[in-house]
């Protein structure tokens, strides 16, 4: 390319630019101008100038032909030339214009142009020149900036204003854009109608959303009016209108509210008959509950049913761990729900359609409501807070009811315990803690699991408490109380402690201080109540001389008989409560077995004394007296004196003889008391004296020591019984009680021997001097032993005295009917030898000879009946005789002599067998050796029996322990077995010799051959649950048959005869109280007296029911 | 008065059943025996008890164990047991805990029957007393429902041994109307149920005597 060319090219590209340029200025005229005019367009059309119509067509055609022209100038001519008209001005006229911008150039470049255009038509020269000129120019405009020459600079400018006027047009008709819309169509359309520019409705809110049911304040106002009134108009879905007239706000917009918009629809306001524009009136929903069901499931430990509230409430009372289940409707689906808690993590319900559910467990009181938000990102509205409250499970309590107090224990040291609780929901477990204190140290802590588990609210458990494991020594004593433990599984069961309560282990000698004391006092006042008795019948006997002389009674008589019988019902009261005092002093001291067989048997006589002293005709007796005294019959009163003085009289004999009697027993009883304390004495003697050279240590010698000083008290109380006793001797010198032995141990009980030595033995172990304490000790267990055997001497001896008495009763018994034997054998002999005129006679005589066996069978059994020798067999024999007897008589009477003879025989031969009997009792007697009594000759060999099958049970069990070796086992079993085989042999010895009471004992041979099999076991090694159950069983039985020769009914009735068919006769009706009207009677008395009645009426009442009572007890003599 | 006995005892078989399947520690009704101190021997006759519970299970709906049970007052088993029975010819001995004891048994549904074996009559009265002081014995009238539970019994109890002579004695302690403690005396009822051999007595004394028995027990579980 030449340099021409490329000057052209350049010069063209620069004359395109400038034009382009110049383009763009007028294209951003044009702009500026029609932004111009739009913006002032509302001018145009301002009222009044728009309403006519001749304006709108010339503003439309003038701003159509403005908008021509300038379109033709500004737009598409400069568009036009841009594209079309590219060559032009010619590049000389460019580069003239471009030249004119640069001074250094000016014209050069056009004519360098020409020059060269005209070149072809010069000559050489002249082209050469040319040429060097073109040269020049070039070289000049080669290093010149030509494109500096189009300036942008009216084009910027253009361009702002043309921004600027756009942007201030866009704002307007977008601030206003109902005017310049109205503007732009009239422009558009001058043909149509003005719009009614003046009413220009301001509406808030315009298009709105709502929630159902709440409000809606419409407000409105017209632009640059203000009318004189407006109408909201809201037309809902089916064509419903409702409209509403507005209220101006002083000088402000009109306003409405609609209330609880329900639906949605449109609505628009009128005014001066133009109406605005409608508005979107949308109501929506906000999510919700349309239902709500709570259920509550208590913990599993309280057993309750699920508890349901009524629907929709909220408001619920739990047990701590309950669960809750929330089931909740709602008005519409949601996206999201749970429950929110005071003081719990949120819960998420599970959504299904509008149905949610959930479950939470409450553990402590809440407070919630439930969340809800639906697809629209709508949350309910101001939630329900709700509360849950907490019931809280109460503590159980507990009591022990019985003992309830503080008690002693006795010797079998098991005491029944009656525990109480109470809780709501029930129990897991219940605990006897107790602690046991020794000389007022705690010396161990005890709990035992009871196994009383109960789902009941209240708890009543019986609990036989064995306290032999717990190895009590007497004076020791135990504290104890019970825990119950509730079944709360939630917060973990809660404990209740009840009172505490002690038992004590009384030693001997308290006992028997005790039991003592009570005799006294017993013996006080029955010699109280004797006196009073003898007051009562001189009393008595007065006012029956007096009566006698003057059958008048007057008020001071009958006062003085009134309280007479006052006084003797107030004695036969203290009778029965003296009684049942010494009922449970017999109890105590039986429950200690304290009591020999015989005392045992005496105190029962006693009390059945006492029970037969207030005599059902005593009470009948006083009872007639009142009667006749109010009736005022003297013959009646007189009767009713002698009869009531008569049985005074018996009262006063018997009540004398219960007092001997009782002081006869308490000799015994102190002798008994005496011979226990020496026991005692000489059995802790041994093992003092054992363990004095067994154990060497100073702190045991020293606890030794302490042993040998309660030894010192057991004299002391030794000393007072034989004291007591000895006084007891002299007050009854008729009791058969032997002095000398009692004196000897008396004298060594008091001994200064005695006491030194004991004292010394104490020294002797606190120096822990062991040889000066084995040589005392000696000493001290011979002179207690010495006291031991005088006192046991003087208890035998005793027994000899009764047993001799015994002797005695049953020689006479045996030679009565020895006698009457021979008189019946005569009276056979005689019968079978007469004729029949003599029957009747010999009737008579058989007759006298049953009276004679009955009287004798009576006196013997009277005297015989507390012996065990009185064989069973001698009475049946009897019996039978007498049974004879009286068919030898039937049939002497049926004229039947050779029968009645036969009878007669058997008779004899029952009365000779019942002497072999009486006299094999004699020699029974005589045969038990050592001078005691029969009874106590079994008792002694039965408990030696008892005591060795008790040490073989124990053993047996033992060797059940699995770590013994066999060889070791299998000896100790065969030693076992050799054991039982000769307690067998004994227990045969004595069946034997007592064998014919087995209607008192039991089957002893039962209890031989239970033992020959268990023998027979222990042989084979069989030491399994059946084995040691049949040597509990034969234990048991030995017990039994111990217990059983207590038993004093002894009498042909026992036979089992078969009974005759007799008519009863029919009580007709239970009585209305049923037997148990006192009680009932008590119960309405202080009923009645609880009320508020008078002084008076209460008297009244009281002795209405006083009279009631009477009656009952008089009726109910017949039925006890 | 026959078809009032079927009705009753249509009435009180589902009671019956009911008494008996809770009649622990066995799962079957059984009478227990009472053992008792004082001397008296409460075991005697060992064969009554299962002879009773026989003709219990032969003759009624009632399903009865085999063997009597033993339990003293004392013993934590005592009010598993309905029914008590008690005899002997001796002395009865309760200490005051085992008053106590019986009383809350008794009072609290339990229900004894006691037969005098002849002679512990009295220490069985002064024991009642001791238990109950302020109730007494009462003689059942023939009307009452125990003479007509099962088997009718118009004339009162039967006579089965002769003891005393005479007829015997029915007689009952209450509490708020229900019949606690059932005493038969001078007849001596549960000898009828020892095995024949034992007392010798004729077929129809003992059957009776098993009759009465029954009724005894029916009125006590369903009263």
């Amino acid at each position: 390319m030449t340099a021409l060319e490329k000057l052209k090219k350049r010069l063209a590209r620069i004359r395109f630019r400038t034009r382009a340029v110049h383009g763009a200025e007028k294209m951003a005229l044009f702009i500026s101008a029609i932004a111009a005019a739009v913006l002032v367009l509302p001018l145009l059309y301002a009222a009044p100038l728009r309403d006519d119509v001749v304006y709108r067509w010339l503003v439309s055609l003038s701003a159509a032909g403005l908008f021509c022209w300038l379109g033709y100038h500004w737009f598409l001519k400069p568009l036009w030339q841009c594209v079309f008209r590219r060559n032009t001005p010619s590049l000389e006229k460019s580069a003239l214009q471009i030249g004119a911008a640069f001074p250094q150039i000016r014209d050069r470049l056009s004519n360098a142009l020409q020059l060269m255009r005209d070149m072809p038509k010069m000559d050489e020269a002249a082209s050469a020149l040319a040429q060097k000129e073109f040269e020049r120019v070039h070289q000049a405009v080669a290093g010149l900036a030509l494109e500096k020459y189009i300036s942008t600079e009216q084009l910027r400018r253009n361009t702002a204003t043309a921004a600027g006027l756009l942007i201030v047009t866009l704002s307007f008709a977008f601030i206003f854009p109902n005017t310049y819309r109205e503007a732009l169509r009239q422009l558009l359309t001058p043909y149509s109608r003005p719009a009614q520019a003046e009413y220009v409705f301001r509406v808030s809110p315009g298009d709105v959303r709502i929630v159902r049911g709440t409000s809606l304040e419409i407000s409105a106002s017209v632009a640059d009016v203000q009318p004189r009134s407006m109408s909201l108009h809201v037309l809902y879905g089916g064509g419903f209108e409702e409209t509403f007239s507005m209220q101006p706000v002083a000088g402000g917009p009109f306003r409405y509210t609609l209330e609880n918009v329900q639906e949605s629809g449109r609505y628009f306001l009128k005014s001066d008959d133009r109406s605005s524009e409608s508005f979107q009136l949308e109501v929506v929903e906000l999510p919700d509950i349309r239902q709500m069901q709570l259920r509550v499931r208590p913990p599993a430990y309280t057993k309750l049913p699920e508890m349901k509230p009524e629907p929709d409430v909220g408001l619920v009372s739990v047990l701590p761990g309950s669960d809750v289940f929330f089931s909740v409707l709602t008005n519409k689906p949601v996206r999201e729900a749970k429950l929110l808690f005071s003081d719990h993590d949120p819960v998420i319900l599970k959504i299904s359609g509008e149905a949610l559910t959930g479950k939470v467990q409450i553990r402590s009181a809440q407070q919630y409501s439930v969340y809800l938000k639906d697809s629209a990102g709508l949350e309910n509205a101001n939630p329900i807070l709700w509360q849950i409250d907490i019931i809280p499970d109460q503590r159980p309590v507990v009591e022990i009811v019985r003992p309830g107090r503080d008690q002693d224990l006795d010797e079998s040291r098991r005491i029944s315990l009656l525990i109480s609780g109470e809780d709501d929901f029930g129990f897991t477990r219940l605990d006897l803690v107790y602690s046991v204190y020794r000389s007022g140290e705690k010396e161990r802590s005890f709990r035992e699991r009871l196994n009383y588990v109960s789902r009941e609210a209240t708890l009543q458990a019986e609990y036989l408490w064995d306290l032999q494991p717990a190895g009590l020594e007497p004076e020791d004593v135990v504290v104890y109380h019970v825990e119950l433990f509730d079944n709360d599984m939630i917060s973990g069961p809660k404990k209740a402690s009840s009172r505490e309560y002690r038992l004590r282990l009384p030693s001997l000698m308290e006992i028997f201080a005790e039991a003592g004391e009570q005799q006294e006092r017993s013996l006080e006042n029955l010699d109280e109540l004797a006196k009073n008795t003898e007051e009562i019948r001189e009393d008595v006997q007065e006012i029956l001389q007096e009566f006698r002389r003057n059958p008048e009674l007057d008020w001071e008589d009958k006062q003085a008989l009134r309280d007479a019988s006052g006084k003797q019902e107030k004695i036969l009261n203290d009778m029965q409560t003296l009684g049942e005092q010494l009922d449970e002093m017999v109890d105590r001291m039986e429950n200690n077995e304290l009591l020999s067989p015989e005392i045992l048997q005496k105190y029962q006589e006693l009390q059945e004394l006492i029970d037969e002293i207030a005599t059902p005709e005593m009470r009948e007796a006083m009872r007639k007296l009142q009667e006749a005294m109010e009736k005022l019959d003297p013959e009646n009163i007189e009767k009713a004196l002698e009869a009531f003085q008569q049985e005074q009289e018996q009262f006063a004999r018997n009540l004398e003889r219960t007092i001997n009697l009782l002081k006869q027993l308490q000799a015994e009883q102190r002798l008994e008391e005496s011979l226990r304390i020496a026991e005692e004495m000489v059995q802790k003697q041994e093992q003092i004296n054992d363990k004095a050279q067994s154990e060497s240590s100073p702190e045991q010698q020293s606890a030794l020591a302490d042993e040998e000083m309660k030894q010192m008290k057991r004299l002391e109380q030794l000393q007072q019984a034989l004291k007591s006793l000895q006084e007891k001797i002299a007050e009854l010198p008729q009791i058969r009680l032997p002095r000398e032995q009692v004196n000897t141990a008396q004298e060594t009980a008091e001994s200064q021997e005695l006491m030194e030595n004991l004292q010394e033995m104490t020294q002797a172990l606190d120096r822990a001097d062991q040889e000066q304490a084995a040589q005392t000790g000696q000493q001290l267990m011979q002179q207690m032993q010495q006291m031991q055997q005088n006192l046991a001497q003087a208890r035998e001896q005793m027994q000899q005295n009764q047993q001799a008495e015994l002797r005695q009763a049953l020689q006479r018994g045996a030679r009565d009917l020895l006698r009457l034997s021979r008189r019946q054998e005569a009276l056979a002999r005689k019968t079978a030898q007469s004729e029949a005129t003599q029957f009747r006679d010999l009737a008579d005589q058989q007759q006298d000879v049953l009276s004679a066996l009955l009287r004798t069978g009576e006196k013997l059994l009277k005297k015989t009946q507390e012996s065990f020798f009185m064989p069973g067999e001698a009475v049946q024999k009897l019996d039978a005789a007498a049974t004879n007897m009286r068919s030898a008589i039937d049939q002497l009477g049926n004229r039947q002599g050779a029968r009645s003879a036969g009878h007669q025989g058997k008779a004899m031969q029952g009365l000779n067998a019942a002497v072999a009997e009486l006299r094999q009792a004699m020699r029974n007697m005589n045969g038990s050796g050592s001078g005691s009594s029969g009874m106590q000759d079994f008792f002694r060999r039965m408990m030696g029996i008892s005591q060795a099958q008790e040490g073989i049970n124990q053993q047996t069990q033992g060797l059940n322990n699995p770590g013994m070796m066999s060889m070791e086992r299998q000896a100790a079993l065969a030693r076992l077995a050799a054991r039982q085989e000769a307690l067998r042999r004994a227990m045969q010895e004595l069946q034997k010799q007592y064998g014919g009471r087995g209607d008192v004992l039991g089957d002893l041979g039962n209890i031989a051959r239970e033992m020959q099999e268990v023998a027979q076991n222990l042989r084979q090694q069989k030491t399994g649950r059946q084995t040691i159950e049949r040597q509990r069983r034969i234990l048991s039985r030995l017990l039994d048959a111990q217990k059983s020769v207590q038993k004093r009914e002894f009498s042909k009735k026992r036979r089992a005869e078969t009974g005759k068919q007799y008519r009863a006769l029919d009580p007709g009706r239970l009585p209305a109280d049923l037997g148990e009207r006192r009680s009932r009677l008590r119960q309405d008395l202080l009923r009645a007296l609880k009320e508020n009645y008078t002084r008076d009426y209460k008297k009244l009442i009281r002795s209405y029911f006083e009279a009631l009572s009477r009656e009952a007890q008089q009726e109910g003599t017949g039925a006890q | 008065m026959k078809k009032y006995s079927l009705l009753c005892i249509l009435l009180l078989l589902p009671v019956c059943q009911l008494s008996a399947q809770h009649a622990a520690p066995g799962s079957r009704f059984t009478i227990a025996r009472l053992k008792y101190s004082g001397g008296g021997d409460w075991y005697n006759d060992p064969s009554i008890i299962p002879n009773m519970l026989r003709f219990l299970n032969e003759n009624t709906n009632l399903r009865c164990g085999t063997d009597e049970a033993r339990v003293e007052v004392t013993d934590n088993a005592l009010f598993s047991y309905p029914v008590l029975f008690i005899t002997g010819h001796g002395r009865i001995v309760f200490s005051q805990q085992e008053v106590e004891r019986l009383r809350n048994y008794l009072l609290n549904g339990g229900f004894l029957y006691a037969d005098d074996d002849y002679g512990m009559d009295a220490s069985f009265r002064k024991m009642m007393k001791k238990v109950f002081p302020d109730k007494k014995f009462v003689d059942l009238p023939f009307s009452h429902p125990l003479f007509s539970m099962l088997y009718p019994f118009p004339a009162g109890v039967p006579k089965i041994h002769e003891h005393d002579g005479g007829p015997g004695k029915t007689q009952a302690l209450f509490h708020e109307g229900r019949l606690i403690v059932l005493y038969t005396q001078n007849t001596n009822i549960s000898d009828g149920w020892a095995d024949p051999e034992v007392h010798q007595d004729p077929e129809p004394v003992r059957r009776a005597a098993l009759q009465f028995g029954a009724n005894i027990i029916l009125f006590a579980l369903a009263q």
